[in-house]
């Protein structure tokens, strides 16, 4: 594994990645920007489906929810994968990472799903409510990660 | 809607609790076994997110996790100071399963003493 890895190594972004001062944290930053729209914005969809504030027009919140949680996830994913480029030899032989990476597309299946259906019922409650404890523990395990 | 919340606060203490254990992560070196070695560096990155250094010595070869780039230069460690070829001190704990990797909480080089932590 680590071996086919490190051609990565010469490639002018993880270079840029290890050796300018300023870009790592900034795409650290730009990363937590990017969560905290894409969660932000989840955690208020999911709380309307659950039952909180019912005068709030649903397909108006999410309209608007979905746009800036898109955006957030776009500007995560491409921040998370220049920092995956940088220790990708470290990471492609992580547990942690690789769960954190399957939870991510079991969420995005879910949320696809809960996007299709056309009224509130007792099981999108139950996929919002995946929903939030999931990305949640998406946030733990990507701090956990730093630690390991 | 009290009852959302309710388990809405309950998710955010479970993940308070998860990012509690994650600082833990620190734990995966032996802190109660601090180690000093003294060797030659052979490798060495003054990089982002830790600068590291291989170091040789007479009982064996590790490498050792320095501190992030920005800390190493506020300290007063250059690039220099960790180049190949230099004579090192390093002192810290040893990872529990990656034996030739040290988290190194102090780097002396020219006899000049550097807190990493």
């Amino acid at each position: 594994m680590d071996v086919s890895l490190n051609f990565l190594n010469d490639f002018w972004l993880v270079q840029a990645m290890k050796y300018s001062l300023w870009l790592y944290p900034t795409v650290e930053s730009l990363h937590i920007c990017g969560i905290g729209m894409l969660f932000g914005s989840v955690v208020l969809m999911d709380l309307r489906l659950l039952g909180v504030c019912p005068h709030i027009d649903f397909s108006a919140l999410s309209r608007l929810g979905i746009t800036v949680s898109l955006f957030g996830f776009a500007l995560a994913v491409l921040t998370g994968s220049m920092m995956f480029m940088t220790h990708a030899a470290d990471l492609i032989g992580s547990r942690l990472f690789l769960i954190k990476t399957c939870l991510i597309f079991l969420l995005l299946m879910n949320a696809t799903i809960l996007h299709m259906r056309s009224e509130i019922n007792a099981m999108t409650k139950v996929q919002a409510m995946a929903s939030l404890v999931g990305w949640s523990v998406v946030i733990g395990l990507g701090r956990w990660l730093a630690y390991v | 809607m009290y009852k959302s919340v309710k388990n809405f606060i309950f998710l955010l203490l479970c993940n308070i609790c998860l990012q509690a254990m994650a600082h833990h992560g620190w734990s995966e070196y032996d802190q109660t076994n601090l180690v000093k070695l003294s060797g030659t560096v052979t490798q060495s990155g003054y990089e982002h997110p830790h600068g590291f250094i291989t170091l040789v010595s007479s009982e064996k070869t590790l490498t050792a996790v320095l501190a992030p780039p920005f800390r190493m230069e506020n300290r007063g460690l250059t690039p220099e100071n960790i180049a190949v070829g230099t004579r090192v001190v390093v002192e810290g704990y040893i990872h529990r399963s990656k034996p030739n990797e040290l988290r190194a909480e102090r780097i002396v080089v020219n006899n000049k003493v550097i807190e990493l932590r």
